[in-house]
């Protein structure tokens, strides 16, 4: 079976109107083995989220009672710290910069892909119960240096260039987890926009040889049609 | 400035009424210095005419006695007597020798006073009557006109200066009523360009004075109207089209995603599904590239925009697409030689850059160059990418910024035709310069010209 990683046993509540778009994330949601619960509105959503219990909300930006970033500005004003992907049609920059002042975690753009919905769902929950991150991380007989930007295999030091570090702490960080090539781009060279596949192919090549150098076994797979994930094949 | 008010019709008609009615005061002011002058010399004559008949009617014993009293008459010593023998030995008078030059008509006429100044030493213009008297003797009858002339001069000069007033009056006023539209011109073109750079929502302003550029202002924004509109619905229309297309789509391809997420990779359909999901992602990424067009054309969005240095900029680029142009056997190659500071939005002009950057190594042959630089001085960078591919012919320069254009060359080259359509986008919402023209290397050299253009931009 291709499944998707049906690791995550997160819960996720999801506060959308579109009943469409909402029946689209529930399902994608399930598929990835999350317990999810819908609102079909702000002040519902917000009865929700204030209740507690979630690792993620996905929440869109125009609801008809209570708007997005008034749902999410209420919850952080009531201490309420659950990562929220705020889903939304505008896709201005400044409608992101908004969204992501008001408390928002991150933020998508309507129409999306559902597995890049899911990837983002996924890192987010990773983000939010994982401890301090430690100064060096090891993973599949890899330690990266998170202070010195190093990365090191049982052969040494791999050498890596400052753009190649960040996108092998970038995977490490998220081992597991389908990262879609949006999500690396925003990530290690910090734009909003679709790079094209060939940009992220090439870059994780790269990475893809030195580590085969390292004598490290092939730990980049390729999700078909959506991304990358990072761990022992 | 005056280049600017000459080209205002109604300063022009100021400065040529004022001087055409300057010109009739200097006229009019000459004709009446002429009759004036020609009236004091007349006067002048007169007397003179007088003066010798008065002389000529006098006996020869009385004559010596007239002149003397005419000459102790004379408070301001502007008269001149003298009788002469035949010989031109003084009989009397207060002139020691016969004036050279002297007529002897019995009529006025002008006296060089330069080859008399022993005779009339403080004299300016001197008018003398020679008439012959009984006995061959001569009399000569002068007058000094200085003072005359002195008042000729004064009313002379105080026509040109009125003269010159009414010039001066005429080009003041022509100013006081023309700076109004020369600020409203001004206006107007700055309106105009910013209309050219691509915001169709500006309009002409309007002056308060209702006058015929308010008209032709009035008439320019009407047809701006109707042109917003008409193109507002065409857009409108295909965001429709790629909104309403957009969402299906989606939904389509988490269909198939889902059911080839949960198909073994033995199973006979599941290259055909992998193959309708790449093509799927192809078509989502045109719409989203059509949507990011128009919503770059349409929301003017400046909310990113703040003072940002190009170099780290380019440098971030050159990380990101070296090891594409290495793989693809491309030479890359970047010269910054500067590092300004511009207002932009930095992640579109990154955006922009990138787009650049890969129509470059996607177009150049295995073996050839790509080249990034960053010159000019610092108010006026220019950001160039240039390559050795195959270029674009010069006719099609403008063709392919239009959306979904490919030029022929490009036709067998994977793409979209909306790469440079977006560069254009960003660019002119920066109000940049967008040049395409031939690289050194013979391919194509494009060219971001980082300041804000004035008009029309070099193709």
């Amino acid at each position: 079976m291709n499944t998707a990683s049906t690791t995550p046993t997160g819960r996720v509540l999801v506060i959308e109107d579109d009943e469409s778009t909402a029946d689209e994330i529930v399902a994608e949601l399930t598929s990835h083995a999350f317990q999810v619960d819908r609102a079909g509105n702000g002040r519902a959503g917000l009865a929700f989220a204030l209740r507690g219990g979630y690792d993620v909300i996905t929440l869109d930006r125009m609801l008809p009672d209570i708007d997005g970033l008034g749902v999410v500005g209420t919850l952080r004003a009531q201490g309420v710290q659950t990562p929220v992907l705020m889903i939304s049609a505008l896709s201005d920059v400044d409608e992101r910069v908004r969204g992501l002042r008001a408390g928002g975690d991150d933020y998508l753009t309507k129409p999306f892909a559902s597995d890049e919905m899911s990837a983002r769902v996924e890192v987010l929950m990773r983000r939010h119960t994982q401890a301090a991150e430690p100064t060096r991380l090891s993973a599949y007989g890899l330690t990266i240096d998170r202070v010195a930007h190093t990365a090191f295999s049982q052969m040494g030091d791999l050498g890596l260039k400052p753009t190649e570090y960040q996108l092998l702490e970038f995977l490490l960080r998220n081992g597991g987890q389908t990262l879609t090539r949006t999500m690396i781009f925003e990530a290690v060279w910090g734009y909003h926009f679709d790079p094209g596949t060939n940009l992220i192919e090439v870059h994780i090549a790269g990475l893809r040889k030195k580590l085969e150098k390292a004598g490290c076994p092939p730990l980049i797979e390729t999700v078909r049609g959506s991304g990358y994930r990072f761990g022992p094949a | 400035m005056f280049a600017e008010l000459w080209r205002v019709t109604s300063f022009r008609l100021a400065v040529l009424y004022g001087g055409v009615f300057a010109l009739g005061v200097v006229f009019l002011f000459v004709l009446i210095y002429w009759q004036t002058a020609r009236y004091q010399n007349q006067q002048v004559d007169q007397v003179l005419r007088s003066q010798a008949q008065v002389f000529a009617q006098s006996t020869t014993e009385q004559l010596d006695r007239d002149i003397t009293y005419e000459i102790a008459r004379d408070a301001r010593h502007i008269g001149f007597f003298g009788l002469f023998t035949a010989e031109g030995r003084p009989l009397a008078g207060n002139l020691a020798r016969i004036p050279d030059g002297m007529v002897w008509d019995g009529k006025p006429h002008a006296l060089s006073t330069a080859v008399n100044a022993d005779l009339f030493p403080s004299a300016v213009e001197v008018r003398a009557l020679g008439r012959p008297m009984d006995g061959g003797k001569r009399l000569v009858v002068a007058r000094d006109v200085a003072l005359l002339e002195q008042i000729r001069q004064s009313l002379l000069r105080g026509y040109f200066a009125i003269a010159a007033f009414v010039l001066l009056l005429g080009i003041a006023g022509g100013v006081f009523y023309s700076w109004p539209a020369v600020r409203h011109i001004r206006d107007i073109d700055r309106a105009a360009m910013r209309i050219a750079n691509g915001d169709y929502r500006e309009r002409l302003p309007l002056g308060r004075r209702n006058h015929e550029l308010d008209t032709l202002a009035r008439i320019v924004n009407a047809m701006l109207d109707e042109t917003e509109r008409l193109m507002g619905e065409v857009k409108t229309a295909s965001d429709n089209i790629a909104h309403d297309l957009r969402t299906p789509l989606t939904r389509l391809r988490a269909s198939i995603y889902r059911t080839h997420q949960s198909m073994e990779k033995s199973s006979p359909s599941f290259a055909a599904l992998d193959h309708a999901l790449i093509q799927t992602d192809l078509l989502l990424a045109r719409f989203r590239a059509l949507s990011r067009i128009s919503e770059i054309e349409s929301k003017r969005r400046h909310a990113g925009f703040s003072p940002t240095r190009l170099g780290p900029i380019l440098y971030k680029l050159a990380d990101l697409y070296e090891p594409l142009a290495t793989l693809s056997g491309v030479g890359f190659e970047m010269n910054v030689t500067c590092d300004p500071v511009v207002d932009c939005d930095g992640e579109l002009l990154f955006e922009a850059i990138g787009n650049l950057l890969d129509n470059a190594i996607k177009f150049t042959p295995k073996g050839g160059r790509v080249q990034v630089d960053l010159a000019g001085v610092p108010e006026r960078p220019v950001i160039s990418v240039e390559d050795s591919g195959p270029g674009i012919a010069p006719d099609q320069r403008k063709s392919v910024l239009q959306r979904f254009y490919r030029a022929d060359e490009a036709r067998t080259v994977p793409g979209s035709g909306l790469g440079l359509s977006l560069v254009d986008a960003i660019v002119r919402l920066h109000a940049f310069g967008f040049a395409l023209d031939d690289a050194c290397a013979g391919g194509l050299r494009a060219r971001v010209l980082c300041w804000p253009q004035t008009r029309d931009l070099p193709s």
